[in-house]
């Protein structure tokens, strides 16, 4: 066997196109490291930057609790206070994209945070090349690999088949089983050598990241799994009693259905089924509460709101009436959002099982730690954290107490930590359906070829 | 009948009969449909819920009652980004670009409320529109139906008996590509017409944008015909032919716009977000505070001829943050500015993936205009913000003429609520949008060009095989 197998490996060799293909790969693995490798820096940078925190925030309320600090100043401490709220570092942002360069990594609470506009401030990126997309590994393995298999294996049989050598070639190498793996074998290595290439430079030029070995083994298990799909299904196509050209077709028809329409129509009805509510209104909303409870300056500015002790705790207290009124408005909406995306997830991860490469996509990113149940987590997690830090700062001012330094550092801090994912269920469900596909192929191949 | 005639109506007849294609291509025109269909009620109720809203908020504004100016410029207004119709054919950045910006006193905002943060993306790969349909599975049906039109021939042997038989070697693959031709304006027209109604139906359109618009996609379906005869004309095997083309549509389509993308963020990378506000931050806290600034004070005393500040005939607050907004404007512009320049640049790093295909250039094309392309999203930020300067600085004028004494008491009534203008974007004409695009209208020019010298070669060479 291994000996058919060195001469099927002999042959593939010795054509062009197998070299072209393997460049092409090598090529779009290339650019994918390097943009995952950038990618990956600018996510740890900016959380590096993000941790970092606001020093002069920092030193302000440090300055504030000086023996000889004016106290009627010092009731207005608690709005001066900045922390942040940092996710941690998805582990395989370098391999699988995902939402990680659009979704918000950080924030910073205070207690004029509110629901609404706790991540307004985080989007810098260019939208012309957000709305092109990204290459990354997690691409080349759901997109591209396929359609390299494709090309390696329309006419594995089929075209024999329409040549007539396929009996003479039966005759001479055994089984059917035997002519298939011999010729598999050489073409799968072919296209997922480089990507296992790919992902072992990511790995040993990455950062040290928590699960990220553990991680790069499922996202590699999923990417062999899904070509092991494909394969599958391109044995099938040559099963069929068809010719090369109808077999190219067939599976290039395949492809453009499951990769391209499926999951656009998939996300076309989780929007329709599930339209989030509208931004605008929850603006509207937000400004209509916040102009019926207040008609007064010191909403903004209260440390020169009065000189006063009682001047500005009136002023502080009147300010977190307001945002506590404009909280309560728009948390019915920011709670809906929540729902519908939370619905649109839902539908998107009940449909993907509709298509193996929306399966092994949804795995990737989930492992990677980019999929949108993560960022739909840190978001939660951020709000959950906003609310915790308010009661915190606000308690100071419904008590009219002054903070002290041990009740500073005692703030809570944020501590969110994502249970790693193992996408057992898509892997067992993408090797199953190789499975089945590629027995029914080998079945036909029994039956109808010899 | 003519040659020409005859071999477009021999292919058409070969593309009716083969079933494989029939269903591909009614499939595609039923996608297209569904793309449309779900772009107009998107836009529709877009532009509705925005009208709306910027009806509700006129009247929150309006009904404020007596305030102090700088509080209302603390609660300020909001610009909304509207759509084009064109929007319904091409979404282009809409999706990934705030669409409300806070024109709030002491602080440039950015743009928020981006369609993408509220929507779980299955796989991205493009959002579902008429513009995706005709820039990604149009030429793979082009591809597919082409594959086959003259390397068919070859295989079977009719192609040998065509030229010998006295056909026009040369002429052959011209009339094979208006063969094409008929077959691909067959596909391309209800998808075309179903979007240009629905544009229609949308809001009023500028016509010039619209013809043009579709005079770019004809030009696209053009060079991607003409690439596929002469592939086809090339190739040995139909299969041969159909995987050279969908090779060349996998570089074209998939992987040329990411390449660009990828060129650009390792040009001009964009700063990470934290980082870019955290210098703006800074920056704006080195600026001179004229609530602090004792030489400010003295300046706008000399100014006014009194000696303290009780005795100015203005509010020295109004002038205190009137100052504090100019100092604040040139730190926006320089940052701001300074992330645009970055935009800029990777936009012109993302034209190189154009030498692999035009799809870049034509993305290019097509968004700008629909009005859905960056430079759009720019010129209503850059509004946005003049709007912002323009409002504040007639609060803090009003502060300053009339709250002399007063300074943070003094209140102004609804009279000035009213005379505030309310935020209306004006789209770019469209020949300061040509402006932007006109390097990739001569890239698709240099694609058609080259694809023509392409087929040239191809009929070459099979003048040359009957020889």
């Amino acid at each position: 066997m291994l000996r058919l197998i060195a001469l099927e490996a002999r042959l593939l060799a010795r054509e062009r196109f197998a070299w072209v293909l393997l460049l092409f790969l090598a090529l779009s693995c290339a650019l994918a490291v390097a943009n995952g490798r950038v990618l990956m820096d600018q996510q740890l940078d900016g959380r590096a930057i993000a941790a970092q925190g606001d020093a002069k925030a920092r030193e302000r309320v440090e300055g504030a609790f000086a023996p000889d600090f004016d106290r009627a100043l010092a009731i207005v401490v608690p709005y001066w206070v900045r922390t942040q709220a940092v996710s941690p570092a998805p582990p395989l942002a370098d391999f699988s994209a995902g939402r990680a360069a659009i979704e918000p990594h950080a924030t910073t609470v205070t207690l004029r945070s509110r629901v609404d506009t706790l991540f307004e401030r985080t989007a810098v990126d260019n939208p012309e090349a957000a709305a092109r997309g990204s290459l990354d590994l997690g691409f080349v393995a759901v997109v591209l690999m396929p359609l390299a298999l494709i090309g390696l294996g329309y006419g594995l049989f089929a075209a024999d088949r329409e040549s007539g050598a396929a009996r003479l070639l039966l005759a001479q190498g055994g089984t059917p089983t035997r002519v298939l793996l011999a010729r598999s074998v050489p073409r799968l290595l072919l296209v997922l050598g480089p990507l296992a290439m790919a992902a072992v430079v990511l790995l040993a030029t990455g950062p040290q990241i928590d699960e990220r070995g553990t991680a790069a083994g499922w996202w590699l298990l999923v990417a062999v799994a899904l070509a092991a799909f494909w394969w599958a299904v391109i044995l099938f196509v040559n099963a069929l009693r068809i010719g090369a050209e109808t077999a190219a077709l067939t599976l290039v028809s395949v492809w453009a259905m499951l990769t391209l329409v499926l999951p656009a129509a998939v996300t076309a009805t989780a929007q329709l089924a599930y339209p989030p509510p509208s931004r605008f209104a929850q603006i509207a909303t937000a400004r209509a509460a916040e102009m019926s409870s207040t008609t007064a300056y010191e909403n903004d500015h209260p440390d020169l709101a009065s000189e006063s002790f009682a001047g500005r705790l009136a002023s502080v207290r009147k300010s977190l009436s307001i945002a506590r009124t404009v909280d309560r408005a728009v948390e019915p909406i920011a709670r809906r959002f929540d729902a519908q995306l939370a619905g649109q997830q839902g539908i998107v991860r009940a449909l993907a099982w509709l298509s193996p490469p929306m399966i092994a996509a949804d795995a990737m990113t989930a492992t990677a730690g980019t999929d949108v149940g993560r960022s739909l987590a840190f978001r939660r997690a951020a709000v959950d954290y906003m609310g915790q830090t308010k009661a915190a700062l606000g308690g100071f001012i419904d008590r009219g107490a002054i903070m002290t330094r041990p009740e500073y550092a005692a703030l809570p801090a944020f501590d969110w930590r994502p249970e790693p994912v193992r996408p057992v269920a898509q892997l067992l469900a993408l090797f199953a359906l190789a499975l089945l596909v590629g027995a029914v192929a080998l079945h036909r191949f029994r039956r109808v070829s010899v | 009948m003519t040659a020409a005639s005859a071999i477009a109506r021999k292919d058409w007849r070969e593309f009716v009969r083969d079933r494989r294609l029939l269903v591909m291509a009614a499939l595609m025109v039923l996608l297209s449909l569904a793309a449309v269909m779900t772009a107009y009620a998107r836009v529709a109720a877009y532009e509705a819920d925005r009208v709306a809203t910027e009806r509700r908020d006129r009247v929150t504004w309006e009904s404020q009652g007596e305030r102090n100016p700088h509080s209302v410029a603390h609660f300020a207004t909001w610009a909304l980004r509207p759509l084009t119709p064109l929007a319904v054919l091409e979404p282009g950045v809409t999706p990934y670009a705030g669409a409300a910006i806070w024109m709030e006193a002491h602080n440039q905002n950015g743009a928020r409320a981006r369609a993408i943060d509220d929507a779980a993306i299955a796989f991205d790969l493009g959002t579902f529109s008429v513009a995706w349909v005709l820039q990604t599975i149009v030429p793979l049906l082009i591809f597919v139906i082409a594959a086959g039109l003259v390397a068919r021939e070859r295989e079977r042997g009719t192609l040998a008996l065509l030229l010998i038989g006295g056909a026009d070697a040369r002429g052959l693959l011209p009339r094979k590509l208006g063969g094409l031709a008929r077959i691909a304006l067959l596909l391309a027209a209800p998808v075309l017409a179903a979007g240009i109604a629905a544009a229609l139906l949308a809001g009023a359109v500028d016509p010039l944008r619209l013809a043009l618009w579709t005079l770019a996609y004809i030009l696209f379906f053009g060079i991607v015909a003409t690439a596929a005869v002469a592939v086809s004309a090339l190739a040995r095997t139909v299969s041969g032919a159909m995987l050279i083309l969908i090779g060349l549509w996998c570089v074209a389509v998939l992987l040329a716009p990411r390449a660009g993308v990828a060129i650009a963020q390792a040009t001009a990378p964009t700063p990470a977000p934290d980082a870019f506000w955290s210098a703006l931050r800074t920056d704006l806290a080195k600026a001179p505070d004229p609530f602090e600034d004792k030489a400010f004070e003295a300046a706008v005393l000399q100014r006014y001829g009194v000696g303290k500040v009780e005795d100015l005939p203005v509010s020295f607050a109004g002038l205190q943050l009137d100052e504090s907004e100019k100092h604040g404007a040139v730190v926006f512009d320089r940052h701001f500015g300074r992330l645009a320049a970055i935009h800029a640049e990777q936009r012109a790093a993302m034209r190189w993936a154009s030498l692999l295909s035009p799809v870049p250039a034509l993305e290019n094309v097509s968004t700008a205009l629909a009005g859905t392309d960056g430079p759009h999203q720019l010129a209503f930020q850059n509004q946005a913000e003049a709007h912002r300067r323009a409002m504040i600085g007639a609060l803090n004028r009003d502060m300053v003429e009339h709250g002399a004494g007063e300074d943070f008491d003094y209140k102004a009534g609804s009279a000035l609520w009213r005379a505030t203008d309310e935020f209306r974007f004006h789209m770019p004409n469209v020949g300061a949008t040509l402006r932007t695009i006109w390097l990739d209208l001569a890239i698709l020019g240099a694609w058609a060009l080259a694809t023509a010298l392409l087929l040239r070669l191809a009929s070459h060479r099979l003048a040359r095989s009957i020889v």
